[in-house]
């Protein structure tokens, strides 16, 4: 059964609809005519079938393909997405819940650690004082016009055997019971003292909240309060100081000391006096003064351009600052000394300019 | 799926008229829970949504690749019309009385026909076939283009080119499928 091209094409006219009007009739006269066109036909319709089924399960596996490709790419990505926003929830629960724990150990190791650390803490700070103490007593001599006190309190000398780690440790005891004594807010006055101090006193404040004045405040003294004595301050005064004329007003005076026992608070006395000069005739300022029991007994200062600290000089002692040309000077038993801005400790330098001295005493 | 974002229906049909088949998923996947929620509303199930969005799919394909095409409404609408009569044919289908469709008088009964073919043996053959002629004739049969488009689409010189080669490549199917057929075969 071979077909010819025009044939082949009047069939495919007739099976699309193509063919119409006198052509349509005819090929339907001669369908019911001619079997070998008929078997044709139908030999034609069963092989388009077949194209048309190949075709539609061609683009159904194409849609199926393409379908499940993007499903197996993207339900991946939503495991995925699911699964790493589970686990950054769990990760967040997990550190929180763990925190809330740590901070309960913690606080709980502190009180249980408690006891022990006082134990260890007099063990240490009995060898700390003896090795200060030692330390005290073997500095005779100091550099001639700039030392810093309260590293000479702390320092050892160089011949004590006193090593880097030694120190370390006996730091970190320290600052152990500090983090202790904190923790139970036993430390809350001492704080205002941390205020009171400037930054280089707060650095070495974990051992200067051990010290205490013996000679200003009667205090019922424990085991701990003789274990390190440094440079202590002793009262905060706020003097005017006057420029061509003498002065003499202190307008307030504060007298504070501190007590390391954690069962007591500290103590802060505050006194006001009041002394009026009559002989006021230029403009005053004001600057604070920090009255400091020093250790090894020095005699001097150190100014930072508001506040003056004063070592070997008591606060009941009548003392002047003068000011000429923005230089401070004090007047001390008729000695005048000429201060000046420095960030380590100075001793007193008498001004011996007698132009400067009438100028100042005038 | 190729394609990001919703796509335009007249950019829909541009795309069909040039054969990109990729818009056949585009499609799937923009209509299928139209037409899924559809079936489950008319007493359909899981199991048949997946081939019912199919056929409509490529029903819409075959119906926009025809010169005479015309879209007067959404064709979300169109789409689902389509989805809706092959659904409904399928409920025939499962009905336990079949009527009669006017479109069945037209294909090929076996019963009646003097030739005796097995539709899977012609499928296998048409497979098998030189894949220049299997798109010429699927793109002429099935898609129902022009011999215009298919001479651009498979890069042919002409309709004319088209028209002989469409001619050749059938003629060697015929044969084919014949010479799979004793005389035996044919009453």
């Amino acid at each position: 059964m071979k077909i010819d091209q025009k044939t082949y094409e009047r069939i495919n006219s007739y099976l699309s609809g193509e063919l119409q009007g006198s052509k349509l009739d005819a090929f339907k006269v001669e369908l019911k005519t001619n079997k070998n066109l008929r078997e044709k036909l139908e030999l034609q319709q069963a092989i388009i079938a077949g194209i048309e089924d190949v075709r539609l399960n061609e683009l159904k596996s194409f849609i199926r393909d393409n379908v499940s490709k993007k499903q197996n790419t993207k339900r991946p990505t939503i495991k995925t997405s699911l699964t790493i926003a589970a686990s950054i929830g769990l990760i967040l629960i997990v550190f929180f819940s763990m925190r809330s724990l740590i901070k309960n150990d913690t606080s709980s190791s502190y009180s249980s650690d408690y006891q022990d650390s006082l134990q260890s803490n007099e063990k240490t700070k009995a060898l700390e004082n003896q090795k200060i103490n030692q330390a005290t007593t073997n500095i005779a001599t100091y550099p001639e016009n700039s030392i810093d006190t309260q590293l000479l309190a702390i320092a050892p000398p160089p011949d004590i055997e006193l090593s880097n780690e030694e120190i370390t440790e006996l730091n970190k005891e320290l600052a152990e019971d500090e983090i202790i004594e904190t923790s139970d807010n036993e430390i809350a006055d001492e704080l205002e003292l941390d205020s009171e101090s400037d930054d280089e006193i707060q650095d070495t404040s974990i051992i200067q909240k051990k010290s205490i004045d013996y000679s200003l405040v009667d205090i019922q003294t424990t085991k701990n309060d003789s274990l390190v004595q440094m440079d202590q301050l002793i009262a905060t005064a706020y003097k005017s100081v006057r420029s061509f004329s003498n002065v003499e007003a202190t307008d307030r005076l504060e007298i504070v000391s501190n007590d390391i026992n954690p069962e007591t608070t500290s103590i802060q006395i505050t006194k006001s006096r009041e002394k009026e000069s009559k002989n006021f005739t230029n403009k005053n300022s004001t600057i604070k003064i920090e009255y400091w029991n020093n250790v090894v007994g020095f005699n001097g200062y150190k100014y930072d351009g508001n506040t003056l600290q004063l070592f070997g000089i008591t606060y009941n002692e009548i003392i002047h600052l003068l000011s000429l040309d923005n230089r401070l000077y004090l007047k001390r038993n008729e000695q005048i000394y000429s201060i000046e801005k420095s960030s380590s400790a100075k001793r007193f330098t008498v001004v011996t300019n007698p132009i400067l001295l009438k100028i100042l005493h005038e | 799926m190729f394609v990001l974002g919703k796509i335009s229906d007249e950019l829909i049909v541009e795309k069909i008229k040039s054969g990109d088949e990729k818009i056949l998923v585009y499609l799937y996947e923009e209509y299928h829970s139209l037409i899924k929620s559809f079936i489950l509303k008319n007493g359909g199930d899981e199991n048949i949504i997946d081939d019912i969005v199919q056929d409509t799919v490529i029903s819409l394909w075959r119906n926009v690749q025809k010169p005479k095409f015309l879209l007067q409404a959404k064709l979300s609408t169109y789409t689902l019309a389509i989805a809706k009569n092959k659904w409904f044919k399928e409920l025939k289908k499962r009905s336990r009385f079949r009527r009669v469709d006017a479109a069945h008088t037209k294909s090929i009964k076996a019963s009646n026909t003097t030739i005796n073919l097995d539709h899977s043996i012609i499928v296998q053959i048409v497979q098998e076939m030189d894949e220049t002629c299997r798109k010429l004739l699927s793109y002429f049969y099935f898609d129902g283009l022009n011999n215009k488009t298919i001479a651009k689409r498979l890069n042919f010189a002409n309709t004319n080119t088209v028209k002989s080669k469409k001619y050749q490549c059938f003629k060697k199917l015929q044969s084919t499928v014949l010479e799979n057929y004793n005389k035996d075969d044919f009453i």
